[in-house]
């Protein structure tokens, strides 16, 4: 196996737990809960390519919006879109820092103004090839619900210089949502919800 | 530390994309990993009893994860990841004590997996709010409840906070804290404390306790409001004579994100202890 010879198992501690393996025997199982609908491997990944694909509709817009190079014009647009990716303006962006116990949440309009305003002549936004998806789970509401973490750097340049750089944990509420076309066909919408922001130790 | 010496035995030092590959990103993940549905590199893996458990019809199975693992390979690797699933910078898990626990969990005969429907584990939130005009901290509790053929929810199940102490539900599948609120650091009981008016339709049924009914008389006096999440912990309390707490550990490391940070043994009637002194629920 592959994954096998990534771990390069180790027999130390295989040895270590077959001599206490008899003496620790379980038979009780674990209670389980009511059941619900699970969703299948082919319908996960499709819920999951089209979340990333969403997300990274987002990044892009975000990239317009703090770019000094993008005109006026260019980013008041690029803020309408990806107001229009949120289930509602009433979604929300909290910010939090590893160093700082502070904790600010914007409203994602108030979140998009300010990226606006960044005084850096520009700005790098690399997001790591390495994205997490949840699984995506129905809830009372009759909503679907999933969690993109996205790791991303950013890094503010004044005058070819960098002024400031982090590495960032995102997570993105991913919200699907059944609604009804002209036609009253009814169809699955996928939309964004609240984000987390998080200032991580990485470097 | 024998076992966490040889379980990082091919441990190298790891560039920043494999740091953030092995970091444990979400709860959901840790439940993933610590059923060896997937390795420490992201790949996912079948549970060869999978389809014992009721949750995957062989008919959904992607045929690239067809050359599946046997029980007793999927065991092995099992060991091999889920000492990655702790935290090592305590120095809190003896051999003693770590080496039961996972030959409980990877018994062959019975090996535990934990599935995001069990009964019986909770997260533990502890959080800030405003009240009369002061910041004060509170611990909430709360469970997932799933109503039938429709859908699950977290709802607030126990509170404590010493200022608590002093002082016909209508269901509306609108008013929830939605199933994946916990990724989202509970930014739901942001909006569920100022819809004071149905505070009570976020909430467990039936029976509060007494801390929990003075914090919804005090939401409904609109003398409370949240403010945010200041730490999550997960308990854990559905497998068979053992209790385990998952934390987050933000890190420059390849030991990080939601590892479990306490195990303890613990027999039926502790576990009810457990629940009224620790998560302040009824037992």
């Amino acid at each position: 196996m592959v994954i096998l010879r990534k771990y390069g198992f180790s027999i130390g501690l295989y040895l270590a737990l077959m001599v206490h393996l008899n003496s620790f025997g379980q038979t009780e199982s674990i209670p389980k809960g009511n059941q619900p609908k699970r969703f299948t491997q082919f319908e996960q990944k499709d819920l999951e390519e089209r979340a990333l694909r969403l997300t990274s509709t987002l990044g892009k817009y975000i990239q317009t919006i703090a770019n000094r190079a993008s005109s006026n014009n260019e980013k008041q647009e690029a803020v309408e879109l990806a107001i229009l990716l949120f289930m509602s303006e009433d979604k929300v962006v909290e910010v939090s820092n590893v160093h700082h116990s502070k904790i600010n949440i914007y409203e994602i309009r108030d979140y998009l103004n300010r990226l606006w305003t960044m005084y850096y002549d520009d700005i790098q936004m690399k997001w790591y090839d390495i994205t997490y998806v949840s699984d995506f789970k129905l809830g009372a509401d009759g909503k679907i619900y999933g969690v993109a973490t996205i790791y991303q750097v950013f890094k503010g340049f004044v005058e070819g210089k960098v002024v400031y750089k982090d590495v960032t944990k995102k997570n993105i509420e991913v919200i699907l949502e059944q609604r009804e076309d002209f036609d009253k066909n009814v169809y699955w919408a996928m939309l964004l919800g609240d984000i987390t922001v998080e200032e991580t130790s990485l470097e | 530390m024998i076992w966490i010496m040889l379980g990082c035995f091919w441990y190298q030092a790891l560039g920043q994309q494999e740091k953030i590959l092995w970091r444990v990103k979400q709860l959901d993940q840790f439940i993933g990993r610590f059923n060896g549905e997937e390795d420490l590199w992201g790949d996912q893996l079948i549970i060869p009893d999978l389809s014992a458990r009721g949750q995957v019809d062989e008919d959904t199975l992607d045929t690239n994860f067809q050359d599946s693992i046997t029980v007793a390979a999927h065991i092995r690797l099992r060991r091999n990841i889920l000492p990655n699933l702790i935290d090592h910078s305590c120095g809190c898990f003896p051999d003693s004590l770590f080496v039961p626990f996972l030959l409980t969990i990877t018994n062959q005969s019975n090996p535990i997996y934990l599935d995001f429907y069990d009964n019986n584990w909770y997260a533990k939130v502890k959080g800030r709010v405003t009240y009369e005009l002061q910041e004060m901290e509170i611990e909430l509790t709360l469970q997932q409840e799933y109503i039938t053929n429709v859908g699950s929810k977290w709802v607030i199940g126990g509170a404590y906070a010493p200022w608590l102490m002093d002082t016909n539900r209508v269901p509306n599948p609108e008013k929830i804290i939605h199933p994946m609120s916990h990724e989202m650091n509970f930014l739901a009981l942001k909006r569920a404390f100022r819809d004071h008016k149905n505070i009570e339709l976020y909430a467990i049924k039936p029976s509060w306790t007494d801390q929990l009914r003075n914090l919804f008389g005090l939401i409904k006096k609109q003398k409370l409001s949240y403010q945010h999440t200041r730490e999550i912990t997960y308990h854990f309390l559905q497998v068979p004579g053992w209790i385990f707490v998952v934390q987050h550990f933000d890190r420059n490391t390849n030991n990080a994100g939601w590892l479990i940070a306490q195990v303890m043994p613990a027999t039926a009637a502790e576990k009810a202890l457990y629940k009224q002194k620790t998560l302040h629920l009824i037992p």
